[in-house]
């Protein structure tokens, strides 16, 4: 990357040798996971150049943006509504991260058994590496799990910008009204951040950019339902993790170019693996980059992902915000309605998860379920012994995998999953 | 073993099962006469609605290891024991409390908690309480007036019952005296020389179980504290009483009573606790002059636990504890995979050391014996710092 960026960087308050480093890793992890897949769909192209320009181009867009009078918002979590950080003419861009990074610095101010996500977070803060985190005009925490909520309580001292958004924990309509203040409230805060109200106008126009988003992922995971796939796990994956990063419509369109691509590979029967090789549905925690862990080994023993039902996939990305409303007030009600449905483990009790999973493995003809937890997640790791037995009682077979983003593991992970995998083709 | 270690012992656990006996017949009998049994796992929850609904409120939370096997087979190993106890105990129906609850009444606090009930509600009748996340926003306290609305529609379907005002108010005085006298027993420790340990606190102000009879439990707790100023009049004791450090102990509830009686095992005094048993409940009491259920909202959603952000009040308890109580020194208890409390010790370890200038220890452990003795060994080492 040329020399600007590092001023850029610099100006940001990154610490350069320490975001060389990671940099490093990142583009060497990039290499050997990604550029050495075959047969990869041409359109991907773009978002090898999205991920070589993260750092870059991205922050340096963001930063023209700032500089044109708009906000940038950052977030840890599915429940902040994009559509009302676009309608206050903010950016809302995604902080969590997918590698450890200052752990030492990090285990003086958290629980060394707190999840590899939340520690990852803290990790790019103190490290100095994100330049996200920096550019942020406003950062959203969110009441989700126990170790996210009391880690904002930290957080609050490290940055000057926090805001925290209170979550229900039950569906009901004491739950959904919580929901609507919060949503309320947040849209306030982000009015006040940007100074611009948000009008009946600009809200129909990002609930439609957001929703036109959703409707091009929505469209990658159908093709994903051939035989055979016609796009790895990894660069799926890779998608919907890009999805908290690029500027809406360009994703969008880039997206859309590659399901293109994707349609005519299907008519011609071309695949990224052979035909019949196994197919996984992921279930569990969120991805974030440069967490491609479990999907590369699992697609390096002989099967291909066909789905995350995830944050950083379906779960996130599932069903549309209704876009009928007219006035502000109706539409907020239609935001309320969309993020309501997240069925997030944090929810109790959360029944939707387990029927959108198997939902999930029907459509996409998984032949195995892998129940992916992040280390010391309670909300999933609870929920993954009664989904395990819920979907074998259905006769898919699921295994249950617990790691994090260290490699230690990465062997008997391997052992686990080739055993899973040749159970599950025989 | 409790005898041996500390001199002139008054209460200790022979007396808590002559309680617990006790309670178990008065309580056998009021069933048999058509009295409710409702299992609690919480301080949050309001014992003077179950009350005035003539139920008997039990705590459930399990405080021993036994059923950990039965347990993580459906249930992560890596989570708290208080709730692995908690739910092994109850799906192997070893224990007895539980066997004879009629339902449950659960507080949605922290993760662990909240989707172990999911799985506990199969076993028993089970309302669950949703508790806001912070007690800070108005909108919190309107939304946990309404929580318990339901809670006596619950009550009153499932004891038959009807919770009027006067009963209420009546159960609200019960219970404001019960926190009254508790947090008198504690009161025994504020002067210079402590008068009592904490592991006898613990066991005067144990319920012994089933809450049946409130006022008799009250009657006990004076005659106990009569006994002690009594005792307080030996030379003698107060000498050796002297010698020992006054601490402090916070954090997770001392279901398991190991790390309370190791601190007084290896020396110390533990003069106040601010766990959920102890000074962290009793401290405010339901307003007698408001309307009820909005004084009781307004009581049980400021229970400092953890599981709220932010939490500042604890901090706050903690200061005025450390100076009413004189202590030497603040030890924090946290189960493992108790998320909230290990993150919260954090910021309670700074304002201990820095605002209120007292020596902290952070003790992570479990309800196994494995580590006992390297904590007997970093207990000594923190009392003999305090001198």
């Amino acid at each position: 990357m040329s020399e600007d960026y590092r001023s850029m960087w610099t100006d940001l308050g990154l610490d350069p040798e320490a975001h060389d480093t990671l940099l490093g890793v990142l583009g060497k992890a990039y290499g050997d996971i990604y550029l050495s897949q075959k047969d990869r769909p041409a359109g991907m192209g773009y978002f090898d150049f999205v991920m070589s320009e993260v750092h870059g181009l991205r922050i340096r867009e963001l930063l023209n943006e700032k500089e044109a009078g708009r906000k940038i918002i950052g977030s840890y979590c599915v429940f902040v509504p994009e559509e009302i950080v676009l309608a206050a003419n903010a950016t809302l861009v995604g902080l969590c991260s997918g590698a450890d990074f200052a752990m030492e610095e990090v285990e003086k101010l958290l629980p060394r058994n707190t999840c590899a996500l939340i520690k990852s977070s803290f990790g790019f803060k103190l490290g100095k590496v994100c330049p996200y985190l920096e550019i942020s005009d406003m950062i959203v925490g969110e009441n989700t799990c126990d170790g996210k909520k009391k880690a904002y309580e930290s957080l609050n001292r490290m940055v000057k910008n926090l805001y925290v958004m209170d979550l229900p924990q039950v569906k009901s309509p004491q739950g959904r009204a919580l929901l609507k203040t919060e949503y309320d409230r947040f849209r306030s805060a982000a009015e006040k951040l940007t100074g611009f109200p948000v009008t009946a106008e600009s809200l129909k126009e990002s609930i439609r950019m957001v929703n036109a988003k959703r409707a091009a992922v929505h469209r990658l995971s159908s093709l994903r339902k051939a035989d055979p796939a016609p796009i790895s796990g990894l660069d799926a994956l890779l998608a919907n993790q890009v999805f908290f990063y690029d500027n809406p419509t360009r994703f969008t369109e880039s997206v859309n170019k590659i399901c293109d691509e994707l349609e005519k590979r299907i008519e011609e029967k071309k695949g990224v693996f052979p035909e019949k090789t196994p197919r996984i549905l992921l279930s569990g925690c969120p991805q974030a980059v440069p967490n491609w862990k479990l999907p590369f080994i699992v697609e390096n023993s002989g099967a291909v992902i066909v789905g995350e039902e995830s944050c950083v996939g379906e779960r996130g990305t599932r069903n549309l915000t209704d876009e009928s409303g007219k006035t502000v007030e109706e539409m907020m009600e239609a935001i309320v309605d969309r993020y309501y449905r997240v069925d997030c483990a944090i929810f109790t009790p959360n029944p939707e998860r387990l029927e959108h999973i198997q939902e999930m493995a029907d459509v996409y003809k998984a032949d195995g379920v892998i129940h992916y937890g992040l280390q010391f997640c309670q909300p999933y790791l609870m929920e993954s012994m009664p989904v395990e037995k819920a979907i074998e009682e259905n006769n898919i077979p699921c295994l249950r995998i617990e790691t994090d983003y260290g490699m230690e593991d990465a062997g008997q992970l391997k052992t686990r999953i080739e055993a899973f995998i040749e159970q599950i083709s025989g | 073993m409790m005898k041996e270690n500390l001199p002139e012992i008054l209460f200790d656990s022979s007396y808590v099962s002559e309680i617990e006996e006790r309670v178990y017949k008065q309580t056998m009998e009021q069933c048999a006469m058509g009295r409710k049994i409702v299992g609690i796992y919480c301080a949050f929850t309001p014992k003077e609605l179950l009350a005035a609904a003539d139920a008997i409120p039990v705590s459930l939370c399990g405080g021993s290891e036994k059923p950990f096997p039965v347990a993580e087979q459906y249930l992560p190993a890596n989570l708290c024991p208080l709730i692995k106890s908690s739910y092994g105990h109850a799906v192997a129906d070893t224990c007895p409390y539980f066997h004879m609850v009629d339902f449950l009444l659960a507080d949605a606090t922290c993760d662990g908690k909240k989707k172990m009930f999911e799985l506990l509600q199969r076993l028993k009748p089970l309302h669950l309480l949703l508790l806001p996340q912070s007690p800070v926003p108005e909108e919190s306290l309107d939304y946990w007036e309404k929580e318990l609305y339901k809670v006596i529609a619950f009550l009153e379907k499932n004891t038959g019952k009807v919770i009027t005002e006067n009963n209420l108010r009546k159960q609200i005085q019960v219970y404001n005296r019960l926190r009254r006298t508790v947090e008198n027993v504690f009161q025994l420790n504020t002067h210079d020389i402590p008068w009592v340990f904490g592991s006898e606190i613990d066991a005067i102000t144990s319920m012994g179980g089933f809450e049946c009879d409130i006022e008799a439990r009250i009657a006990e707790m004076e005659t106990a504290m009569e006994k002690i100023r009594h005792r307080s009049l030996s030379g003698r004791f107060l000498a050796q009483m002297q010698k020992r450090p006054k601490l402090l102990l916070t954090g997770c509830p001392n279901t398991n009573k190991k790390v309370l009686h190791l601190i007084e095992k290896v020396g110390g005094v533990v003069a106040a606790m601010e766990t959920c048993g102890g000074l962290k409940s009793t401290g405010r009491l339901v307003d007698e002059g408001d309307e009820p259920i909005r004084a009781l909202a307004e009581k049980y959603l400021n229970v400092a636990c953890s599981c709220m952000t932010p939490n500042s009040q604890r901090i706050e308890i903690i200061g005025e504890l450390i100076d009413r109580f004189k202590v030497h020194g603040v030890i924090e208890l946290t189960w493992t995979a108790c998320h909230t409390y290990n993150v919260e010790a954090f910021l309670v370890r700074e304002a201990v050391e820095q605002r209120f200038e007292r020596p902290y220890m952070q003790i992570l452990t479990d309800y196994s014996q494995n580590d006992v003795g390297q904590l007997e060994t970093r207990i000594g080492a923190f009392l003999e710092m305090l001198g």
